[in-house]
């Protein structure tokens, strides 16, 4: 008998010991997930525009569908709860069309800007939580491009098709235009112009439109000046410095400042991609984008759109890259900020079988992460996707 | 974890090695006593080799799926669960201990388990109901387990060559390979079709998709035939899964088929397996004429 208790106590350790797995095999919804907002209509398709998280941990995506009654595209906001799981969706009137990057959060108030299809003017636009309009501000510009926070306002970039402009400008929240509107010459002629209307007609490329502030410093914008794509330095009452693309072939896909005199760039050139995780640009001088020394990344897409941002994880700041590889994968691509010697600390990608493609990330409460892209269903159907990765999956891809 | 199993899997058999290493002799000696002859008479050892089939069926706790549907109910996307359908094979030893007809058993086997389920979708143009697709995607799952099963069992009847018995018991199974295969087939009506395609077949290998271990309860019936100086053993045996077998942490970062829409359901497995083995008695009752003790 005392061979079967040896056979019982054995097994018994052994299960014990080679079962924690069965325990431990508890994972919170709200931490990672992917979903994929599938409509069955066989002819919808939408485009993701950004995300944020709202404060009851949900989430609202801004992102557009085609319209039959018009050259450009509709509004839509997506509501979503903690877990990813679709709540509703707001198609907004057919007289707002081209909604654009991004929504900017300015004390439990979010804002995004669209355009009037009529008018063409840019309409400011105020929701809550529950991803219902609040208020819309027309502003006065025309052809809305970008909109990113300001301390507590708002910087537009915008074009005027009249007098051939790039136009920068702060406005207040209730959409009051603060100080004057910048005007910068893209230059003469209708060659110039095409790329910019076959980006708000959806005929050609999505241009890398950005604006932004270098704390305590100048005013920068990525948009046309001077024949090309630029990103120019401003105090808003003239230029400073310029750092020239080639027309529209090469130029900024997506730029931030992250320390004193440095930024995280990543640039295209004819096709080709380049990401500068720490390069130091000088705001008072004219260089060429292809001045610029950074790391060639075959890897991405042609002309790849790039998401740029700065994030926090376990307690320290890195920055973050997603831009859309050959491959049909999103690729999250993480560096330290050290200096003018970042380096790569991980990489990861998201999505397989279909192609995805990325629109925009922002960091969640939980120290997670959240992606917004879009993905063809079947391949074929052009749907809203979202990847929400866990405080623990961000960590590991900066270790 | 995998070197902790290894290291108990070996102590284990270790351990059963020296318990049947016990020569009869030594109870021959103690069988002087008239009482412990009696007790020689009803206690045997057997040990021996078996094999067999079985079929598994996945039964779904908490469901998931990687669509979030905005404009159709999202119970189209419930999965449905083949039945016991798939059919595996599993091999292992079995060590039995008898005694006045209850029989304790140990019977450690490499096993294959197979579940699958599909899901179906349809994609159609409400002003042109031409413009329709379909697409069914089918998954088969194979999971290879080392499992470590233990049952009590009892003759009931005792003394014939033809011996039915019925068993009960619990087991721990550890994973030790996962695949995934999926075939996706459909109609698409948009493209003129009228008839069925079928895509290629994905296979992936999917061992991050599952946890480690699988435990549950098992219950059956068996009889068994002796003959010359073996015993042959059959045994049909319903195991039910007590445990989620899906890894919860990676239900979606580690699913390469996340893309197609997939994520796993929080699952337990039951299984109806048939053996067919061979037992040889470890205990006799004379050495030279080798009659074994039943």
């Amino acid at each position: 008998m005392i061979n079967s208790r040896y056979i019982i106590i054995l097994f018994t350790l052994a299960v014990c010991l080679a079962s924690c797995d069965i325990t431990d095999n508890e994972a919170v919804p709200t931490e990672s997930f992917f979903k994929i907002y599938d409509n069955n209509a066989f002819d919808a398709s939408f485009i993701p525009i950004d995300i944020t998280q709202t404060s009851d941990g949900g989430y609202i995506v801004l992102s557009s569908s085609r319209l039959t009654t018009s050259n450009f595209t509709g509004v839509n906001l997506v509501r979503l709860d903690e877990n990813g799981e679709f709540i509703s969706e707001t198609l907004l009137d057919e007289q707002y069309v081209n909604p654009v990057d991004q929504i900017v959060e300015l004390e439990n108030n979010y804002y995004f800007m669209a355009m009037n299809s009529i008018s063409l003017e840019a309409v400011l636009f105020n929701i809550n939580d529950s991803a219902a309009v609040q208020s819309t501000t027309p502003l006065g510009i025309t052809y809305p491009m970008y909109l990113n926070a300001d301390g507590g306002n708002l910087l537009t970039l915008s074009y005027n098709n009249s007098s051939k402009n790039t136009i920068l400008s702060v406005i207040s929240p209730e959409g009051q235009t603060i100080g004057t509107r910048a005007a910068f010459d893209i230059g003469a002629g209708a060659d110039t112009e095409a790329p910019i209307i076959s980006h708000f007609n959806r005929t050609g490329r999505q241009l890398p439109f950005f604006a932004g502030r270098i704390e305590g410093g100048p005013y920068y914008f990525n948009g046309f000046f001077n024949y090309t794509l630029s990103l120019v330095f401003t105090n808003l009452d003239e230029t400073l410095g310029v750092v020239q693309g080639q027309q529209d072939d090469g130029g900024l896909s997506a730029g931030i400042p992250v320390s004193s005199g440095n930024f995280a760039v990543a640039r295209f050139n004819f096709g080709d991609n380049f990401i500068g995780p720490s390069v130091s640009l000088s705001t008072t001088e004219t260089i060429s984008s292809t001045d610029i020394l950074d790391n060639p990344f075959p890897e991405l897409v042609d002309n790849a759109p790039v998401i740029l941002d700065v994030i926090e994880v376990n307690g320290t700041q890195s920055i973050l890259y997603g831009s859309n590889t050959k491959s049909g994968q999103i690729i999250l691509m993480a560096y330290e900020i050290a200096g003018s010697e970042s380096t790569l600390m991980g990489t990861k990608y998201l999505g397989s079988t279909y192609p995805y493609e990325i629109a925009g990330f922002t960091q969640t409460v939980d120290g997670g992460l959240a992606v917004v892209g879009n993905t063809s269903v079947a391949g074929r159907f052009d749907r809203i996707c979202m990847f929400k990765l866990s405080a623990n999956e961000l960590s590991e891809l900066v270790n | 974890m995998k070197k902790r199993i290894s290291i108990l899997s070996f102590l284990l058999f270790v351990g059963c090695g020296i318990s049947f290493a016990q020569p009869a002799y030594l109870n021959k000696k103690r069988s002087k006593k008239p009482t412990e002859a009696d007790r020689f008479m009803q206690t045997q050892w057997w040990l021996g080799f078996k094999a067999g089939v079985n079929m598994t069926e996945a039964s779904p706790d908490q469901r998931f799926s990687g669509l979030s549907p905005t404009n159709y109910d999202p119970g189209i996307l419930d999965k449905e669960y083949d039945g016991f359908e798939a059919i595996s094979g599993q091999a292992g030893i079995e060590i039995t201990f008898y005694h006045k007809g209850f029989s304790f058993s140990f019977q450690p086997n490499y096993r294959r388990q197979q579940f699958g389920y599909s899901n179906s979708y349809e994609w159609t143009n409400t002003e042109d109901a031409d413009n329709t697709l379909s697409l069914n995607y089918d998954q088969a799952h194979k999971l290879d387990y080392i499992e470590l099963p233990l049952l009590v069992k009892y003759d009931i009847l005792k003394q014939n060559k033809f011996r039915p018995f019925v068993q009960v018991g619990v087991f721990y199974a550890t994973l030790m390979n996962a695949q995934k295969e999926v075939e996706i087939s459909g109609i698409d009506q948009a493209s003129g079709s009228a008839g069925p395609f079928e895509n290629q077949q994905l296979i992936i290998g999917a061992d991050d998709l599952f946890i480690k271990s699988s435990t549950g309860v098992m219950g059956g019936l068996g009889f068994y035939y002796d003959f010359w100086s073996v015993r042959l053993v059959f045994d049909a045996t319903y195991r039910m899964g007590l445990n989620n077998i899906t890894n919860t942490q990676n239900r979606f970062s580690e699913n390469q088929l996340s893309g197609i829409g997939d994520a796993m359901d929080d699952v337990n497995l039951n299984n109806i397996s048939f053996n067919l083995g061979c037992l040889f008695p470890m205990r006799f009752i004379s050495s030279k004429i080798h009659n074994p003790v039943r």
